[in-house]
């Protein structure tokens, strides 16, 4: 039971929650958290099965590969000339999305917990937390590129609302600039979307039309063999296509039809471009902006600096991973050769992310403005690590997503720790807070280091790996996919980091206790619930950088499979 | 076929096809005869027990082939059936909207959509164009009338330049359509010698004159570069004759475009491009309308833009000129119909119990009607295009015959507008969602709450019926699909 449905749990417990949320009595309303919470807590248990109960498999994309699938067909149009067109419900988790899952489940946790004090309006916060929660986990969890799409929008909204309602000065302004970004990318997903469905069919779907098998009966390798070869001869009338949302479908490439557009076989070209690059390049942008990647950026420090506390956490630690996500899901496994093609450029725009964020952390006066940046700056680790194609590279690439998202979210959880208290973020307004809030600056030194990649924690690992994948990134026709510079300016990017960190440590909490333009009443240590927040993130950071096989043994089959997948091409 | 006696009884024999037609000629002289009675009471449901009838009789002599009636004049198809469907539902809502407020006891309104639908329907099936020419002119004549209806000076304003504009564009196209009768000899543009005679005609006359019979289908549409009198139109007309207007003419000029343009592009044998031409219309449509909407500060004019950038996304199917095409054509019309008219119902809510126009005066009203709010922020996302709303499956559909008629035939500007029309979405998100904005972000304190009267109104059951809607049409296309594709095209 739980094996078979475990996915559309994860998702609709927190939707029907929020649909319920919203007709309860206002008298009620001391309550609504605690029913945000339990949902929370039952998508913990389900998360700590889906770890526990996850088989590392090396099988390549098929639909086998992925594990607590569910697949249910959805929509079955007749588009007559066209062929027929379906998509499904499909869930399922591969070794890039399991982590993911279970790091949003925890980091959706905390954002309950730290969102404790909301005092207004806590019908709508914790509905549309919760639609949130459900979106962000079907994004991690869809293989369908609709079901995927619809989720990735769905997030949107709620969003929007979160920072538009319960955020800083210039809310209104940041939240229309984050929905208006992201929409830009998805519609550049949304163009590629479409030119991928029309170009790929579902072999199994094709194989009953064909009458190759009977409904129901299981889609042997044989049957695709038999269907792709007949497709790729041309044998296949057009009203026989099937044509698919599939992702595990798009993966392969001998599913794409030969004459269509998004065939390695079209001369057609776009603006100059290979039809394909351009699919690689529009789906690039569309997730970059979502990572985000210099110069994509932009919206991402007005949005954190307005979010309130727990949204910047659940943004910061979560919503950042669906670009990347995105970019391993889509843009890498659909456009392979495309991939191999721009892996200096993509590795060279995550060096420039690396240090262009690095350079705006140290000149910010503003400490959630910094840690926003230093956000951009460690996402580059992600991209150069992908753009490698080096086991080690992608393997770190994957690390890093979920260190940071620890990591992250415990850096915005101790910028909410002075918000709330003072109301004021501004740096320099602050010294000697050590001698004031000695377990706050524990804390504060702590997720400093693991962010700046000290070992022993869980950023080194990533980060190291990212750097060896890099160095040794993946030869292609004798030639290395990325020079040495790249990495060796990665590494600058390190040293950037620990200086800006360190700085803002010695400007802020060491030196004589002085405040400016505060009260300094209102400078008291953490408290208990606040401490209770940091504990499990600490623990978490602390072990994946000590036992980097918790997590490594989880993703690597899947990493493998997907390097050899991308470089076979 | 000669005799007289001959053309009477296929005159006879057509009528008997002719009936949901009959039964709105009927329909509007009862109306006018209650009217005259003084039982205002009446109007409103009988109005609506004859459209029902229609729709009924409409569906139990659903055509299995095409006929021509009338001696070739009409043409009765499937497709003709579902559009004339399409305008029988837009009509009903338009009356049902109306029913809150001042229009809901004036026999003209009730009489003068009638003629609307009655030119509308004369449209979608025409095959002659001096029918044509009779649905638009019918259609025209009731929709200036039917703009005067607040008696502000606003309004004969608005219904003077509509019938300036419209009396322009439909001489405009009479003109044409004599010079094609010159060129072709016959006003048959369904027949094949019509097409023959096209094919052979010198370039430069047939260019002339198949550019002014599109400037009136264009006018009637609301397409740039002919859109011009619809936002003075929209804000001055009283709210439900503006849903009425948003809907049924337009919906009635694009299917008799669609028609039209299958028989001008000549099988792609023609010398004028039409395809470029109307791709670069759509666009524009699509410039304008979402561009000058993000300037507004009046709800209606904001919807006027609107319903122009959303004529180029109609076009777009037009464009794509295949069957499957005009199959999503009547998807995209028919979620049109239902998201505008919904939109339009919410307006007309604001307008009647809280005397809202501007965009600004809907702060706070979140408070005081959630729920209402909440259908209209579904709405809004529906006409941007985003999911899960049938916006979106709709949009979703047009583009991918767009796409697959762009991979056949490659033809640069339709890609341009593959690309550009996908972009306007997000500028059309951005004056899309500045009424939920400001319902939901700027609250007044004043604005307290009576939820527990505002919960149970008309307005929300008929709204909340249409957004269910759309949301179920996100999540099974295939019902309505299923519906449309059995439709058999035959041109």
């Amino acid at each position: 039971m739980l094996q078979a449905y475990s996915l559309s749990l994860l998702i609709f417990l927190p939707l029907s929650a929020a649909f319920i949320l919203a007709f309860l009595p206002k008298k009620l309303k001391e309550h609504f958290k605690f029913i945000a919470l339990g949902i929370s807590l039952i998508q913990l248990i389900i998360g700590v099965y889906l770890y526990l109960d996850y088989q590392p498999s090396d099988a390549l994309y098929t639909i086998e590969a992925f594990q607590f699938v569910e697949r249910v067909p959805w929509i079955n149009l007749d588009l007559q000339s066209l062929g027929k067109l379906s998509a499904e419900y499909f869930l399922g988790v591969d070794g890039l999305s399991v982590g993911l899952v279970v790091l949003s489940i925890i980091i959706l946790l905390i954002g309950v917990l730290a969102s404790w004090n909301i005092q207004e309006r806590e019908r709508a916060y914790f509905s549309l937390y919760l639609v949130l929660n459900a979106s962000i986990i079907g994004c991690f969890v869809a293989l369908d590129f609709l079901l995927f799409y619809l989720f990735f929008e769905f997030m949107l909204l709620p969003m929007y609302f979160l920072i538009g309602l319960w955020g800083g000065p210039r809310r209104e302004y940041a939240s229309i600039k984050f929905f208006l970004y992201t929409l830009l990318g998805s519609i550049f997903i949304l163009i590629v979307m479409i030119g991928l469905y029309t170009s790929v069919i579902d072999p199994g779907a094709t194989a009953i039309e064909l009458g190759l098998m009977a409904d129901g009966q299981p889609l042997t390798p044989v049957i695709i063999d038999k269907v792709q070869q007949k497709l790729q001869n041309g044998e296949i009338l057009p009203e026989q296509l099937v044509r698919t949302f599939n992702m595990v479908f798009m993966t392969d490439s001998g599913n794409v039809i030969p004459d269509s557009f998004l065939s390695t076989l079209n001369p057609q070209l776009v603006l100059g471009h290979s039809a394909r690059f351009v699919g690689f390049l529009l789906l690039f942008v569309g997730f970059a902006i979502k990572v985000p990647v210099v110069p994509f950026h932009t919206w991402l420090p007005d949005a954190h600096v307005e979010a309130p506390t727990p949204i910047s956490v659940v943004l910061a630690g979560i919503l950042l991973k669906i670009g990347g996500y995105g970019l391993f899901r889509t843009a890498y496994l659909m456009f392979p050769d495309a991939a191999v093609h721009y892996a200096w450029w993509v590795g060279l725009l995550g060096v420039i992310s690396i240090i262009y964020g690095a350079f705006n952390a140290l000149a910010s006066r503003d400490l959630k403005k910094l840690i926003a940046f230093s956000s951009v700056s460690h996402m580059g680790f992600v991209l150069l690590g992908l753009a490698a194609l080096s086991v080690e590279g992608v393997s770190g690439a994957v690390y890093q997503m979920i260190s940071h998202g620890f990591i992250s979210a415990a850096l915005f959880l101790i910028t909410g720790v002075i918000y709330n208290r003072t109301h004021d973020r501004l740096i320099e307004n602050y010294s000697g807070l050590a001698s004031r809030m000695p377990k706050y600056t524990v804390i504060v030194v702590i997720f400093f280091f693991a962010s700046l990649g000290l070992p022993g924690f869980s950023g080194f690992i990533a980060e190291i790996l990212v750097l060896l994948g890099s160095f040794g990134s993946a030869t292609v026709e004798g030639i290395n996919l990325l020079p040495r510079w790249m990495a060796v300016t990665a590494v600058f990017g390190l040293v950037l980091s620990a200086a800006y960190y360190l700085w803002t440590i010695q400007r802020m909490f060491f030196g004589k206790y002085h405040v400016k333009r505060v009260n300094s009443d209102r400078i008291i240590d953490v408290n208990t619930r606040e401490f209770a927040l940091f504990l499990p993130l600490i623990v978490f950071v602390l072990l994946l950088g000590i036992f980097p096989s918790l997590l490594l043994d989880l993703i690597n089959d899947s990493v493998v499979t997907f390097v050899n997948t991308i470089l076979k091409f | 076929m000669d005799s007289l006696a001959d053309k009477i009884s296929n005159n006879l024999t057509s009528l008997s096809y002719f009936i949901p037609e009959l039964i709105l000629v009927a329909g509007l002289l009862l109306l006018i005869l209650v009217d005259l009675l003084r039982k205002k009471n009446l109007l409103f449901p009988l109005s609506l027990v004859i459209l029902a009838l229609a729709i009924g009789q409409l569906l139990v002599g659903w055509p299995k082939e095409a006929h021509f009636l009338f001696e070739g004049f009409v043409k009765l198809d499937q497709a003709s059936a579902a559009w004339r469907l399409i305008l029988l539902l837009g009509a009903s809502i338009s009356i049902l909207i109306a029913a809150r407020g001042t229009l809901k006891s004036m026999g003209e309104f009730y009489t003068l959509t009638f003629g609307i639908v009655l030119g509308g329907h004369l449209l979608v099936m025409s095959s002659h164009l001096l029918i044509v020419y009779l649905g638009i002119e019918l259609m025209s004549i009731s929709a200036y009338a039917l703009t005067l209806f607040t008696f502000e000076k606003r309004g004969s304003e608005a219904a003077v330049k509509y019938l300036v504009f419209g009396a322009v564009s439909a001489a405009t196209m009479l003109y044409g359509i004599s010079w094609i009768y010159t060129l072709t000899g016959s006003l048959f543009f369904l027949a094949p010698e019509f097409t023959d005679a096209l094919l052979k005609s010198p370039l430069v006359p047939l260019s002339i004159s198949l550019s002014l019979i599109m400037v009136g289908i264009l006018f009637k549409s609301g397409s740039v570069p002919f859109h011009v009198w619809s936002p003075d139109v929209y804000t001055a007309a009283p709210t439900p004759t503006v849903a009425l207007f948003s809907v049924v003419p337009k919906l009635a000029a694009l299917a008799f475009l669609a028609k039209w343009f299958l028989v001008i592009h000549l099988f792609g044998l023609g010398s004028i491009n039409w395809v470029t031409i109307l791709s670069i219309l759509a666009m524009l449509s699509m410039l304008f309308g979402n561009f000058s909407a993000l300037r507004q500060q009046n709800v209606k004019r904001m919807m006027a833009y609107s319903s122009i950038a959303h004529t180029g996304f109609l076009i777009i199917p037009i464009v794509s000129l295949s069957e499957q095409a005009t199959r999503n054509l009547l998807f995209y019309a028919f979620i049109f119909l239902i998201m505008n008219l919904a939109t339009f119902l919410v307006i007309n809510f604001f307008e009647r119990q809280e005397n809202i126009r501007n965009i600004k005066e809907y702060a706070g009203m979140f408070t005081k009607y959630p729920l209402l709010s909440l259908f209209l922020v579904v709405l809004m996302i529906s006409l941007v295009g985003l999911p899960p709303t049938a916006g979106f499956t709709a949009k979703l559909l047009i583009f991918t015959s767009l796409w697959e008629s762009y991979t056949m035939a490659g033809q640069p500007w339709v890609l341009a507008l593959f690309i550009f029309g996908l972009l306007n979405t997000v500028v059309a998100l951005f004056f899309y969602l500045k009424i939920p904005f400001y319902m939901i972000f700027r609250s007044k304190e004043s604005q307290l709450a009576d939820n527990e009267a505002n919960k149970y109104t008309y307005e929300n059951y008929f709204t909340g019926l249409l957004v269910f809607a759309l949301l179920v049409l996100f999540f099974k296309p295939d019902w309505l699909l299923g519906f449309i594709n059995k439709i058999n095209f035959v041109f």
